[in-house]
C-alpha cells in the first residue's frame, strides 16, 4: 500500500440527505425564481470524494458552506476549500474537482473563482493562481489520466454528503 | 433382442435416431423383466470382445445405461456378483473405462452390491483406471460412484486400512473440474470424519488447499449453476474438518491474508474464522501476534465496508476461541496475551480519539469484548479507567464525543454477550458485565454529557444513546436509575430545539416502550399529553413559542405508543382531548383535531402492520363513539357549526373506522353492520352506543338527496364500512336490488359532490363483493346500465346530472373490470364512445384511472374486494387495440382523450405487459408529446423512462424522433412545461447513458449536453438538480467504461 498523504486525518460529521435546505413554500410555485445560492454551490460539491481518502469533501471539512460567496445577478461565485494539512500535495487537485464540477453544473454566464482558504497552505498563492488561469485548467484536463481522476472523484457527487466506502486503493475483486 | 442389438451398434452417426429408438426399445424391454439381462448380455458377447475398441465401447455403453434404468429389486444377487466381477475385469480396456464406470455407479445403488462388491470395485479402480487422465464425465463417475458407496459400506472401506485414503488421494490430485471439486470437498470431509487419516494429513492438507483461493468464475449462463461461492464454502468445511490440518494451513492462511486481492483477504478471513473453533486455542496460540498483525491491516486500512466487517468478526472467533484455552496461569493466559498487543495498538490510536483510526480502535476492542467473558473483563480493565481519566481532562468536545463513542462500543458489546433488559434471555445469568463496576461514572459522563451546553451537538447525541444503551443492559440500572433517564429523554423531547437530539431521544423512548411499557406510561405519557392543549385560546397565547407544536406532541405519541397497554391508555386521553376541542373549536379551524384523531388512526395503522391482535375491540367502543360524534352536530335544531363536520375530519374518522373493521371476523361485522344500517338506512340513533336523546332534534337521513347537507356528508362514514365488509357478511336489507337502485338514484340526484362519489363508491363495492355467482348480472345490465345511459346520452339534461351518471357509471365498470366480469369490458367500450361528447369525453378519460387505478381507500385487496388473477392484463389485452383504433380514427380533439385514456392504463399496467405490448404503441406515445397538455406529458416522459430502463433497444431504436422532443420538453419557456414536466424529461435523458448502448447515444452527446445548458439556469431549483445530475451522466459517457 502507497503511504498517504495525510494518513489519519480529523472526520466531520455530514449531514445525511441530499440537501439540507429547507422546503418552502415558494418552491412548489411555477413562476416564482429559486435563485441560485451558497447552499446550492455546497450542495454541488460537498459529496465530491476526495482523492486520497474514501470520505467526501464535507466529512473532511474542506469544503464549507460558510465559506462560499455568491451574487445571482452578478453572476459570481467564490469558492474557498481548506486543505487537510498546510503541505497537502493533493489540494491543487481537490481544487480542479471543484473547477470541473462547477464547470459543468453552473451555467456558463457565471464567473467562478475557486481558492485556497487564507493560511490553509503552504503555497497557498501557486494552487490560487494554478486553479483561475483559464488555460492550465483546459491543459490538465486535455490529460486523459488526470480526467480520469477528476471524473473518479466527481461521480460520488450526486450521492448526498456521505461517501460510503467505495471500491478505491487496490482492486477489491481478483 | 439381436435385431435390436446390431441396429443399435451398426447405427451411423445419420442414423442416430433409429439407434436412439432401438436403445430405448432394449431397456424398456429388460427394464420391466431382468430376467432378460442373460439375453442382452449374450446378445452383445461379440461386440463387448470386437477388436474395434468403439464397437466395444459402444456395446459398454449399452449395457450400463441398461443397468442405470432397470428395475433393480428384480436383480439376484449372483447375477450382480458376475457383473461387478465382469466390470472390474474389464476396467483394464482403456476406451470402455467411462462407459464401464457408469455401468458400476448403477451398480453401486443396487440393493444387492455388497460390501464384499464394494471393496472390489474401489480396489480395481484405485488399482486400474489413472483417474486424471480421462475427460470430465468419466471422472465425475467416480467422484458419484465413491459418493455412493462411501456412506453406505463406511466399515468395509475402512477394513482397506490406509489403501482407500492414500487411493483417493491420487484420484484427486490435479482436478480441476468445478463439478467434481464440489463432490470432492464432500468426499474430503467424509473420508476426515470417517476414517483414519493420521498417515496421509499432510497429502490430504496439500491436495485440498492447492485449491485455496477459488478464483473460479462461473461462465456467463453457467448450466450448472456452481458459483465460486459454493465452492469456497466447499473447501472452507473440508479445511475446518479437522484440527489435524491447523500446523499446516494457519501459516499458509496467514500468508494469503496479505495478498493484494480482496477476494482472497476475505477468503483468508472467513476460512481463518471458520477454522479456529476447531483448530482449538493451543493451535491458534503460537500464531496469535501474527494473526493481529494482519488483522488489523484490514481494519485500520480497511478497503471496504464488508472486508472490515469480516476481519472484526474473525478478530472475534479468534478472541472466543483464546478464551476456551487452558489458562497457564498469570499472564501466560492465551487470550490475556493476545489481547496484550491488541489494547496497547488501540489505546495509542485513541489518545487522539477525533482522528480517522479512532473509530475502527472502538471496533476493534468491541469485537474482542464480545468475545467472551474473560476478554470483556481484560479489556474493561485495562482501557475503561484511561479513557474516563482521558474524558475528565479532554477539553474539545469533539475529543469528548469520540471517546463517548467507543464507550458506546463497551455498551453494545456488553449487550450482545450478556443479554439485553426486558427479554428472554439465553445468556448465562452467573457472569455479570464488568462495566457494572463503571456504573455510576458512566450514567454522570453520559448525563453531563447531555446537559452541557455547549453548541456541538454530536457529544449530547452520544449522551442519549449512552444512556439508552444502559437502559439496555440486562440487570444494569436499577428502577429508578431508569427513571431518571427517561425523564431525561422526555425532557430532551420536550424542550430541546434541536431536530436530531429530539429525534434520537424519541427513539430511546419508542425503543423502550416496547420493553418496558410501565416506566414509558407512567413517566412519559403524562408529561407528553399535559403539553397537548385543550382549548383554542391554548393555542393563541404566547407560550406556544416556547412550547412545541401539539403537531409534534403527537407525533411523538405516535411513536411511542404501539404497544398494547399504552395505546389503550392513549385512547381515551385523546377522546377526551377531542371532546374538549369540539366546544371550542369550529369547522374552519380543525388542524389541532384533525392532527388529534390521525394520531389514533396512524397507531391504528402501525399496530396492523405489527399484527397486534388487540384492534378488534375498538370495534365496540371507539369506532361508534367517533361515528356517534360525527352524526350529532347533524341532528340538531339550528345545524350549527361544528368540528366535527370537517370534511377532513370525517375522511380521518372513516380511516379508523375501515381499519378496525377490516381486522374483525365476518359475524362481528354483520353485528356491527345491523347497527350501522338502523342509523344510516332507517335514521334510528338509538342504537348508538352514546345515545343521547336530548340531541336527536331533526330526523337523520344521509341518503337522501334532499336532507342537509352536513347529514349527506356524512354517507362517507356508511361508504366505508360497506367498503370495509367480508365477502361472507349479509347486508341486512330486505332487497338488494331495490337498495342499490335507490343509491343510485340518490347519486345522480344529488347536488352534494361528497355524497354522491361515497354513494358511488358504495354501489361499487356491493356489485364487486355480492355478485357471486353472477345474481346480480341481470340486474346490472338490464337495469342499472340502461338507466344511466339514458342520462348520459340525454343531450338536454343538465351538465352535472350527466356527470354524476357517468362517475356512477366508472365506478361500476370498476367493479365488474376487477372481477373480470364481462360486463366490465362492454362498459369500458362504451365509455370510449363517449371521448367524443364534448366535456363529458374528457370525464370519461380520465375515468380509466379510476379503473384501473388502484384506489387506496376503496375497493382493496385489504377490504376483501374480488380481484381476480391477472385483471389488469386482461384489462389491457380487452381496451389496448380499441384504443389505438379509436386513437386512428378520430378526429385531433378526441385523439386527445385517446392519448390520456392511453397514459392512465399504460400508468397502471404492469412493467412486464407493458414491455412486451409497447412496440406498436409508441408512434401514438410520441404523439402525446405535442398536445399542450402538462399532465399527459409528463405522464408519457415516465413511461418513456421506464422503457428506456427495461427495453433499451426499442429505446434506441427511437431516438432520432424522442431526443429532440425531450429537448424541447426541457424548455421553460413554453407555458404547458411544467416543472413537473421538465423534471421527467430531465430524468429520462440522464437514464439513457445507464442503459443504452454507447454507439447508440453517441451522436447526441454533444448535442444534449449543449441544449440543456439552458436548464442549468432554469429558474426553479429543483430542475436545475435535475439538469446537473443528467448532465453529468452525459458528460462521463464514453466508449470504455461509462457504457458498461
Amino acid at each position: 500500500m502507497t503511504t498517504l498523504i495525510n494518513q489519519n486525518p480529523i472526520i466531520y460529521e455530514a449531514s445525511a440527505g441530499n440537501s439540507t435546505r429547507e422546503w418552502r413554500e415558494s418552491d412548489d410555485n411555477e413562476d416564482s425564481a429559486d435563485p441560485i445560492d451558497a447552499q446550492e454551490i455546497f450542495d454541488l460539491i460537498r459529496s465530491i470524494s476526495d482523492p486520497e481518502h474514501p470520505l467526501s469533501l464535507e466529512q473532511l471539512n474542506v469544503a464549507q458552506r460558510d465559506h462560499i460567496l455568491v451574487s445571482d445577478e452578478n453572476s459570481s461565485v467564490l469558492v474557498e476549500f481548506t486543505p487537510t494539512i498546510p503541505h497537502c500535495s493533493m489540494a491543487t487537485l481537490i481544487g480542479l474537482c471543484i473547477r470541473v464540477r462547477l464547470l459543468r453544473c453552473l451555467p456558463s454566464r457565471f464567473k467562478v473563482d475557486i481558492s485556497v482558504r487564507k493560511g490553509t497552505h503552504q503555497s497557498e498563492h501557486a494552487v490560487n493562481k494554478q486553479l483561475n488561469d483559464k488555460e492550465r485548467v483546459a491543459a490538465a484536463l486535455e490529460n486523459s489520466h488526470l480526467l480520469e481522476v477528476v471524473n473518479q472523484c466527481l461521480a460520488t457527487a450526486t450521492s448526498g454528503g456521505v461517501v460510503a466506502n467505495v471500491v478505491m486503493g487496490p482492486a477489491a475483486a481478483n | 433382442m439381436d435385431r435390436l442389438i446390431s441396429t443399435y451398434i451398426l447405427a451411423q452417426t445419420d442414423s442416430q435416431e433409429q439407434a436412439d429408438a432401438a436403445i430405448q426399445d432394449i431397456v424398456q424391454d429388460v427394464g420391466t423383466n431382468p430376467t432378460k439381462l442373460l439375453l442382452l448380455v449374450q446378445g452383445l458377447g461379440e461386440y463387448l470382445t470386437s477388436d474395434e475398441a468403439f464397437v466395444r465401447s459402444k456395446a459398454t455403453a449399452l449395457l450400463s445405461t441398461t443397468l442405470a434404468t432397470l428395475d433393480q429389486s428384480k436383480v439376484n444377487a449372483s447375477a450382480v456378483s458376475v457383473l461387478v466381477e465382469f466390470y472390474c475385469d474389464r476396467l483394464t480396456d482403456q476406451a470402455c473405462v467411462p462407459e464401464l464406470l457408469k455401468g458400476l455407479l448403477a451398480l453401486s445403488k443396487f440393493d444387492k452390491f455388497t460390501g464384499v462388491d464394494c471393496v472390489k470395485v474401489v480396489k480395481a479402480i484405485l488399482a486400474l483406471v489413472n483417474v486424471q487422465t480421462y475427460q470430465q464425465t468419466a471422472r465425475h463417475y467416480v467422484f458419484l460412484f465413491f459418493e455412493s458407496v462411501i456412506t453406505r459400506f463406511t466399515s468395509n472401506l475402512r477394513s482397506m486400512s490406509s489403501d482407500f485414503v492414500f487411493g483417493f488421494i491420487q484420484c484427486l490430485d490435479g482436478e480441476k473440474d468445478p463439478r467434481n471439486l464440489m463432490l470432492a470437498f464432500t468426499l474430503i470431509k467424509n473420508i476426515i470424519q470417517e476414517f483414519d487419516i493420521a498417515q496421509y494429513v499432510e497429502d490430504l492438507f496439500e491436495v485440498t488447499f492447492c485449491y485455496f483461493p477459488i478464483t473460479f468464475r462461473p461462465p456467463p449462463d453457467d448450466p450448472y449453476g456452481i458459483t465460486s461461492e459454493h465452492l469456497k464454502i466447499g473447501l472452507r468445511d473440508c479445511l475446518a474438518a479437522t484440527p489435524y490440518f491447523a500446523k499446516f494451513a494457519l501459516p499458509l492462511l496467514l500468508e494469503k491474508l496479505s495478498s493484494s486481492s480482496g477476494s482472497a483477504k476475505k477468503d483468508s478471513m472467513e476460512t481463518i474464522a471458520a477454522c479456529a473453533p476447531v483448530y482449538g486455542s493451543s493451535a491458534l496460540t503460537p500464531y496469535a501476534e501474527e494473526l493481529w498483525s494482519g488483522l488489523q491491516n484490514e481494519i485500520f486500512h480497511a478497503t471496504g465496508d464488508e472486508l472490515e466487517q469480516v476481519a472484526l468478526n474473525t478478530l472475534q472467533v479468534i478472541t472466543t476461541e483464546l478464551s476456551m484455552g487452558v489458562s497457564m496461569g498469570g499472564s501466560n493466559d492465551p487470550v490475556e496475551k493476545f489481547l496484550r498487543p491488541i489494547i496497547t495498538d488501540c489505546m495509542t490510536q485513541l489518545q487522539k480519539p477525533e482522528l480517522k483510526l479512532a473509530k475502527p480502535s472502538g471496533k476493534i476492542l468491541k469485537a474482542c469484548a464480545m468475545a467472551s467473558d474473560p476478554a470483556c473483563t481484560a479489556i474493561t480493565l485495562a482501557t475503561i479507567p484511561t479513557l474516563l481519566s482521558q474524558y475528565t481532562s479532554s477539553e474539545q468536545s469533539t475529543r469528548k464525543k469520540a471517546l463517548l463513542d467507543v464507550l458506546l462500543d463497551f455498551l453494545d458489546a456488553s449487550k450482545v454477550l450478556y443479554g439485553a433488559a426486558g427479554q428472554m434471555t439465553t445468556h448465562d445469568t452467573d457472569f455479570v458485565t464488568p462495566l457494572l463496576t463503571f456504573k455510576d461514572r458512566f450514567f454522570e459522563l453520559f448525563t453531563s454529557a447531555i446537559m452541557s451546553s455547549n453548541e456541538y451537538n454530536a457529544l449530547r447525541l452520544a449522551g442519549v444513546k449512552g444512556l439508552h444503551g444502559m437502559i439496555l443492559l440486562r440487570e444494569f440500572l436499577s428502577e429508578t436509575e431508569i427513571s431518571y433517564a427517561v425523564q431525561y429523554f422526555v425532557r430532551i423531547v420536550l424542550e430541546d430545539p434541536d431536530a436530531e437530539l429530539q429525534e434520537t431521544a424519541l427513539d430511546s423512548l419508542a425503543s423502550l416502550a416496547l420493553n418496558m411499557p410501565d416506566v414509558v406510561r407512567s413517566m412519559a405519557l403524562p408529561a407528553l399529553f399535559e403539553m397537548l392543549p385543550t382549548s383554542q385560546s391554548d393555542m393563541d397565547v404566547d407560550t406556544v413559542v416556547q412550547k412545541k407544536s401539539p403537531e409534534y406532541i403527537l407525533n411523538a405519541i405516535t411513536k411511542i405508543g404501539l404497544e398494547a397497554s399504552l395505546f389503550a391508555d392513549i385512547v381515551p386521553q385523546i377522546l377526551e382531548k377531542i371532546d374538549l376541542a369540539t366546544n371550542d373549536f369550529n369547522s374552519a379551524n380543525a388542524t389541532y383535531p384533525i392532527t388529534l384523531l390521525t394520531t389514533l388512526l396512524v397507531l391504528l395503522r402501525s399496530k396492523a402492520e405489527c399484527g397486534h391482535t388487540d384492534l378488534p375491540q375498538y370495534l365496540d367502543n371507539l369506532v361508534p363513539h367517533l361515528i356517534g360524534m360525527c352524526i350529532y352536530p347533524t341532528v340538531s335544531q339550528d345545524d350549527a357549526d361544528n368540528v366535527m363536520k370537517n370534511p377532513e375530519i370525517l375522511e380521518v374518522v372513516a380511516g379508523i373506522t375501515r381499519i378496525v373493521m377490516i381486522h374483525v371476523d365476518a359475524s362481528a361485522q354483520n353485528v356491527f353492520l345491523k347497527a350501522i344500517f338502523s342509523i344510516f338506512v332507517s335514521g334510528n340513533l338509538s342504537t348508538l352506543v352514546t345515545y343521547k336523546e336530548a340531541a336527536c332534534q331533526v330526523p337523520y337521513a344521509p341518503l337522501r338527496s334532499d336532507s342537509r347537507v352536513s347529514q349527506q356528508n356524512t354517507s362517507v362514514l356508511f361508504a366505508t364500512v360497506i367498503d370495509g365488509c367480508r365477502q361472507q357478511t349479509t347486508l341486512p336489507v330486505d332487497n338488494l336490488q331495490q337498495f342499490i337502485g335507490s343509491l343510485v338514484e340518490v347519486a345522480t340526484k344529488t347536488g352534494n359532490v361528497a355524497q354522491r362519489n361515497a354513494l358511488s363508491k358504495a354501489v361499487a363495492t356491493i356489485l364487486n363483493k355480492f355478485n357471486k355467482g353472477n345474481v346480480l348480472q341481470a340486474f346490472i345490465t338490464q337495469t342499472l346500465i340502461p338507466e344511466l345511459h339514458n342520462i348520459i346520452r340525454q343531450e338536454q339534461a343538465s351538465f352535472e346530472a350527466r356527470e354524476a351518471a357517468l362517475i356512477m357509471y366508472i365506478w361500476i365498470t370498476k367493479a365488474m373490470v376487477l372481477s373480470t366480469n364481462t360486463i366490465g369490458y362492454d362498459m369500458t367500450k362504451e365509455l370510449m364512445n363517449i371521448f367524443s361528447v364534448p366535456r363529458l369525453g374528457r370525464v370519461a378519460a380520465d375515468g380509466f384511472n379510476l379503473v384501473i387505478g388502484e384506489q387506496r381507500d376503496v375497493l382493496t385487496k385489504e377490504t376483501f374486494a374480488v380481484l381476480r388473477l391477472l385483471y389488469k392484463q386482461r384489462f389491457f389485452n380487452h381496451c389496448i387495440p380499441v384504443l389505438v383504433k379509436g386513437f386512428e380514427n378520430s378526429a385531433n380533439e378526441v385523439r386527445h382523450n385517446f392519448l390520456i385514456a392511453l397514459s392512465h392504463v399504460l400508468r397502471n399496467i404492469p412493467k412486464q405487459v407493458l414491455l412486451t405490448e409497447l412496440p406498436p404503441l409508441l408512434s401514438m406515445l410520441v404523439h402525446s408529446l405535442s398536445f399542450p397538455d402538462p399532465e399527459l406529458k409528463s405522464s408519457t416522459i415516465e413511461t418513456f423512462q421506464t422503457i428506456t430502463k427495461d427495453a433499451p433497444t426499442l429505446m434506441a431504436d427511437h431516438l432520432s424522433t424522442l431526443t429532440p422532443l425531450l429537448i424541447s420538453s426541457t424548455n421553460a419557456k413554453d407555458p404547458t412545461n411544467t416543472m413537473k414536466v421538465r423534471i421527467a424529461a430531465l430524468k429520462c435523458l440522464g437514464a439513457q447513458p445507464k442503459s443504452l448502448p454507447f454507439t447508440a447515444l453517441r451522436p447526441y452527446k454533444a448535442q444534449v449536453l449543449k441544449e440543456l445548458e439552458k436548464s442549468l439556469d432554469d429558474r426553479k431549483r429543483p430542475v436545475r438538480r435535475e439538469a446537473v445530475e443528467c448532465r453529468s451522466q452525459w458528460f462521463t459517457l464514453n466508449g470504455s467504461i461509462a457504457s458498461a
